[in-house]
């Protein structure tokens, strides 16, 4: 609890004058207005006191995700339960992109209703995608004379990644290989599917009917399909370079390309280079979920500024082989086993 | 514009971070109506709060209803100008246009209301301090009922947009309180209890206000283009967003304001209306006190007396008050028997050097630095008045005695009559059985401690006209032989130019030469009195002529421009004047006891009459009488040095032909009359002479429009305002935006400056046509301008102009003051190309 003795010294001080006037100028009728003056701190004080451990705090946002140019929209609420008003709430936060960070502190002075929740709409406009989070560090309350507040230490933070909206006009190269067949018929081949089971999952329109589960499927009255391991690496890999001033730009591309690659039903997997622990992670795209994961996973990449660094690490590194979309700002490249081909 | 420029930053800042807190809220819908409503509540609490608790006490009558509709209304259309920018400009003007035709129409209603206020006020007060005499205002409307109604709602209009500002603008407690709580005060401050309910609205108004000031918000800026819900500030790197306001917490916070209120005014109801007064004495109080008597008997001109303007004598102290206030309270108790019909005098004071507008008692000689020396102290010349007039009488046979009992008067004075002796000064007491005994002072006492108690004079009861001519006289010492030729003829050099021009201009008063008299008292005294008569005829006597400005000299003020004025006045100009003639004389402070005050207010006293008075009297009936003598009996006189006879005391001030009353006009709170009224009552002597000239024909527009039932000062006034205002509204702006550039350009901050001119630029390239409204870009703007083939010939590479503009507002780079000075110049050229074209 930190007492602000400014302002207890100003109301002393007026206090002091009004009694000074009261002998001074014989005035009684002062008094009268000393009584509420004592008065007011001795009511407003417990009440705010009490008011403080019983509010709650919570920091959300609207949506989970939204697309570059949009509005994400954080909420904070708190939640009063008790009578008092708490006229004075000073709440301390950062706002930032993670690609792009900023030291800019904000500082929003509300108010708190009584016997109720108070919620504040945080409208954080964008126009970059990126992992865009707001961290409440604490707040601090007020008395409604000012004399003493309180801070509480918070340290919420909230995240909504920002998705790069769909891009038109960027040209995909064809790439030189799809799902390749069962092993059964070509056991050598990369990225074959192998005979073990991973999953058994609901029939999607476009599964090929040699993987419905005939029994299961007919013991249940609906169809299922069985999900294969593969034996092996998939054909096709798309890599982000993660440099500092094209990652917006790399970022569309990637969409453009993940868009381009499922539209054309190929398999794919996109690798995400971690230049400070120099690894790479693997995030095969099968789906909307995964195409979320893969960006999510990518927000939290640190940028880095030489160009081609995770194309060389790739290689430098005995990654998978086959063919590798490099994605670097608008520019696209097609390797095939190391050779650039498009 | 400023919409223009926020999103120019905000764009910025987008294009930087990636992101940008926008617009933050709560969510909900935010009536400003509502806001203003509960803000106009607050106005109106604070409005009849102030105006009821301040009026009701003194129990004027006037129509309530009215009032409190009218506060009502006003609180709440003011309170609605922070609606929006239109209705803000517009609500102040119809507000002001109203006010001033209202004013126009109803404006004898209006001060005729403020007048009975004033004097009803006055009255109370004069009551309560027991004052005896009082200034009045004039009411030219009679009926109060309707005058002070139509003064009240003027009140309410000039308040509620006071209390407007101070609440829904700033939400400031003190500008509040020092609105409102004088007002209230007025009454308290005499004992008088404002009622229960106005103390109410007026404490929960207060409280409201303190506790949503305190949360450091409310403040409600007026909704224009650059509105934020929470209002946005930088601050030492930090953004604050902070809520202005909100009805419903403002509704929450008033009602319980209201509540608390009601329930401290309730409780404490007894407590406030106990009048008694705390005990004990305060010399604060008393000079507050003392204060407000002036301002009731004088007027506000009365706090800028550079001494007491209370009567009693000033000590030679001159031209430092603009009005004599008597309080009427007794100096001097004189106890004497008559002898003649003349006004007794009493000699306290007596002024021989007249230096910077103030009379000094000793004699003094000034160095070359101005510093006065003294060369003869004033115990010496009175022992040298004293052995001059006493032998003068030595043949004398009359003789009285006096007592006086300095009450009070200033002590360490004395107040003895003329022609007496400070040997034979002795000390009246009276025992516990109330025998008096008369005792000699002890040698070496000093005579002037004795305040309070009572002395008693031995002296020569005779007037000069009787003196015997004794011209074997002579004085018996040189240095006030020196004292009586120059001291007391001396007059500072810069006046004796004045006199002598001022003597010529008038006939020299119709004064002979001094060759033209067998004797020399004859020539002095018809001097004296041939001054009188000027003064008789040219200079009224009036107890408030005004104060002496400081530069200006006392006595040419008084001859020269202000041309009326009071005892002193009169006393030292007189003296000076003599003085001009060379004639010794020196000016006297005392007090007077005429026949008047013997008439009315003196009683007779059972002492034996053979004891009190021996010798030849004037007067048919013999007897002792004592008598009160208040301040308003102080008074200034002149002395004549008669060869023979010494000092002689003369009269120079004119009888007073005013009233007791001050002129009903002049006094701060005649401010409003003065302000409306169509003839001041008041014309000071400038004005008598500016009748006589009138060569641009000013007081014949002036006459015409004071026919017209218009008031020329204050509509003057207005104009002049209004002019300074609009003034300060066209060129203030441009001062401050000159001053900002220069700011900018030397902190290096060319991107604001850059934008500056680029906007004007685009409005000029808008206005010209050259381009549509809303085009801002410069490579549009300068694919535009591409086009005319003129500029591409006069100007060809003024494509790098818009790229620096480009470079220096969306680039993180910073330009150089060279580059930008270059860009300055090259806009210019463009500009001034651009500006010939059709």
């Amino acid at each position: 609890m930190k007492i602000n003795i400014l302002n207890i010294l100003l109301y002393a001080a007026v206090f002091v004058i009004l009694i000074f006037l009261m002998i001074v100028f014989k005035q009684n009728y002062l008094l009268f207005l000393l009584f509420p003056y004592v008065l007011l701190p001795a009511v407003t004080i417990p009440f705010f006191l009490r008011s403080i451990t019983r509010i709650k705090f919570t920091v959300d946002a609207a949506t989970a995700y939204v697309e570059s140019g949009n509005t994400v929209n954080f909420k904070f609420l708190f939640d009063n339960p008790t009578f008092c008003p708490i006229l004075r709430c000073r709440t301390e936060f950062t706002a930032e992109n993670a690609f792009y960070p900023n030291k800019d502190e904000h500082i929003l002075e509300s108010f708190i209703y009584p016997k109720k929740k108070t919620e504040i709409k945080i409208p954080v406009e964008t126009s970059k995608v990126g992992m865009v989070s707001i961290l409440v560090s604490q707040i601090k309350f007020h008395d409604l004379l000012g004399f003493v507040s309180i801070v509480k230490e918070i340290n919420t933070r909230c995240e909504v990644p920002v998705l790069p909206c769909s891009v038109t006009g960027i040209k995909v190269p064809a790439t030189p290989s799809g799902d390749g067949p069962d092993e059964y018929s070509e056991p050598d081949l990369r990225g074959n599917l192998s005979s073990d089971v991973k999953e058994i999952r609901e029939y999607r329109p476009g599964d090929r009917l040699q993987r419905i589960h005939w029994k299961l499927s007919a013991k249940l009255d609906d169809l299922f399909v069985k999900e294969m391991d593969r034996t092996s690496v998939l054909s096709l890999v798309v890599l982000p370079e993660m440099t500092s001033d094209k990652i917006d730009d790399t970022v569309k591309t990637l969409k453009a390309i993940i868009d381009e690659l499922c539209k054309r039903e190929e398999r794919f997997e996109v690798c995400l280079y971690n230049n400070k622990t120099c690894e790479f992670k693997y995030i095969v795209i099968d789906g909307e979920e995964t195409v979320f994961d893969c960006y999510v996973n990518l927000f939290y990449l640190p940028l880095y500024d030489t160009p081609g660094l995770a194309h060389e690490a790739y290689y430098a590194s005995g990654q998978k082989n086959g063919a590798v979309i490099g994605v670097c700002g608008t520019d696209i490249n097609l390797y095939s086993e190391g050779t650039l081909i498009v | 514009m400023l919409k223009f420029v926020e999103k120019k930053a905000n764009q910025k800042e987008l294009d930087r971070n990636g992101i940008r807190v926008g617009e933050i809220s709560d969510g909900k819908n935010h009536h400003r109506a509502l806001i203003c409503l509960v803000k106009g509540l607050m106005v109106f609490l604070a409005c009849y709060g102030a105006i009821f608790g301040m009026i009701e006490p003194f129990e004027i009558s006037f129509n309530r209803t009215a009032v409190i509709l009218a506060i009502l209304f006003i609180s709440m259309y003011v309170a609605f100008f922070y609606y929006n920018k239109i209705i803000f400009y517009i609500g102040y003007f119809i507000l002001f246009a109203g006010f001033v035709i209202g004013l126009v129409r109803y404006f004898l209603y209006a001060n005729s209301g403020f007048q009975a206020i004033i004097n009803v006020v006055f009255e109370k007060y004069s009551d309560h301090f027991k004052l005896l005499a009082l200034r009045e205002s004039q009411e030219t409307i009679t009926n109060r009922y309707v005058t002070v109604t139509i003064a009240l709602i003027f009140a309410a209009v000039f308040l509620s947009l006071l209390l407007n500002i101070t609440i829904s603008g700033y939400m400031n407690i003190i500008e509040t309180v020092l609105i409102t709580f004088p007002l209230l005060e007025i009454p308290l401050y005499i004992g008088l209890r404002p009622p229960l309910f106005t103390l109410i609205a007026l404490l929960s108004c207060y409280i409201c206000v303190g506790v949503l000031q305190s949360s450091k918000h409310s403040r409600m800026s007026v909704k224009g283009l650059n509105y934020h819900e929470y209002a946005r500030a930088k601050f030492r790197g930090k953004k604050y967003y902070a809520y202005q306001s909100n009805a419903k917490l403002n509704f929450i916070v008033l009602g319980a304001s209201l509540c608390v209120a009601a329930v401290i005014c309730i409780f404490s109801y007894g407590l406030y209306l106990n009048t008694d007064e705390i005990p004990g004495r305060s010399k604060i109080k008393e000079n507050t006190d003392d204060a407000i008597k002036t301002f009731v008997q004088v007027g506000w001109t009365g706090w800028l007396d550079r001494y007491s303007s209370v009567g009693g004598l000033s000590n030679g102290r001159l031209g430092g008050v603009s009005s004599i206030r008597p309080d009427f309270e007794t100096d001097l108790t004189v106890t004497f028997a008559p002898y003649s019909y003349q006004t007794v005098y009493l000699e306290s004071f007596k002024g021989s050097m007249y230096h910077d507008s103030s009379w000094f008692e000793n004699s003094y000689t000034l160095d070359e630095s101005s510093n006065m020396i003294p060369v003869l102290v004033q115990e010496q010349i009175d022992v040298f008045d004293e052995k001059a007039s006493m032998n003068a009488l030595k043949d004398s046979v009359s003789s009285g005695k006096m007592w006086v009992e300095n009450k009070g008067a200033e002590s360490g004075k004395l107040y003895q009559p003329y022609r007496s002796l400070r040997e034979n000064i002795k000390n009246v007491t009276e025992d516990a059985n109330g025998r008096i005994n008369v005792s000699e002072v002890p040698t070496g006492t000093d005579n002037r401690k004795f305040y309070g108690q009572t002395l008693e004079y031995e002296f020569s009861p005779i007037t000069y006209e009787e003196y015997p001519v004794r011209e074997d006289y002579t004085s018996e010492n040189a240095d006030y032989d020196d004292y009586v030729r120059n001291q007391c003829t001396f007059v500072p050099s810069e006046l004796s130019e004045f006199l002598d021009s001022y003597l010529e201009e008038n006939d020299n008063l119709g004064i002979k030469s001094p060759s033209s008299y067998d004797d020399i008292n004859d020539y002095r005294l018809s001097s004296a009195k041939a001054i009188y008569s000027h003064f008789l005829d040219e200079y009224p006597y009036t107890m408030s002529p005004g104060s002496t400005p400081q530069s200006k000299d006392y006595v040419r003020y008084f001859l020269e421009t202000q041309k009326r004025g009071f005892c002193s006045h009169f006393a030292s100009s007189g003296v000076m004047l003599l003085r001009e003639l060379g004639i010794p004389a020196r000016y006297v402070e005392g007090y007077c006891i005429p026949l008047a005050l013997l008439d009315e207010n003196a009683a007779g006293v059972d002492f034996d009459y053979n004891k009190w008075h021996s010798g030849k009297s004037f007067v048919t009936e013999e007897g002792v009488l004592t008598v009160d003598v208040n301040d308003s009996y102080a008074h200034a006189w002149i002395e004549i040095y008669l060869e023979g006879y010494g000092f002689v005391p003369f009269e120079m001030t004119p009888p007073s032909f005013e009233e007791a009353a001050t002129p009903a006009f002049g006094g701060f709170g005649n401010i409003f009359a003065n302000l409306t009224l169509f003839n001041l009552n008041v014309e000071g002597p400038e004005q008598n002479q500016a009748t006589n000239q009138d060569q641009f024909g000013f007081l014949k527009l002036k006459g015409l429009i004071s026919s017209s039932g218009m008031s020329f000062g204050p509509i003057l006034g207005l104009l002049a305002f209004i002019l300074l205002a609009g003034f300060f509204l066209i060129f203030g702006r441009k001062i401050y935006e000159a001053v900002r550039k220069r700011i900018l350009y030397k902190k290096g901050m060319y991107m604001d400056l850059v934008y500056i001119k680029y906007n004007n630029f685009v409005r000029l390239l808008v206005k010209k046509g050259i381009v549509k409204p809303g085009t801002n870009f410069p490579m549009d703007i300068c694919s535009s301008l591409t086009k005319y083939t003129a500029i591409k010939e006069m100007y060809p590479d003024f494509e790098n102009l818009f790229k620096y503009i480009e470079k220096e507002l969306y680039s993180k780079e910073k330009g150089t003051a060279t580059e930008y000075n270059a860009f300055c110049d090259g806009l210019n050229r463009l500009s001034k190309m651009i500006n010939k074209f059709k």
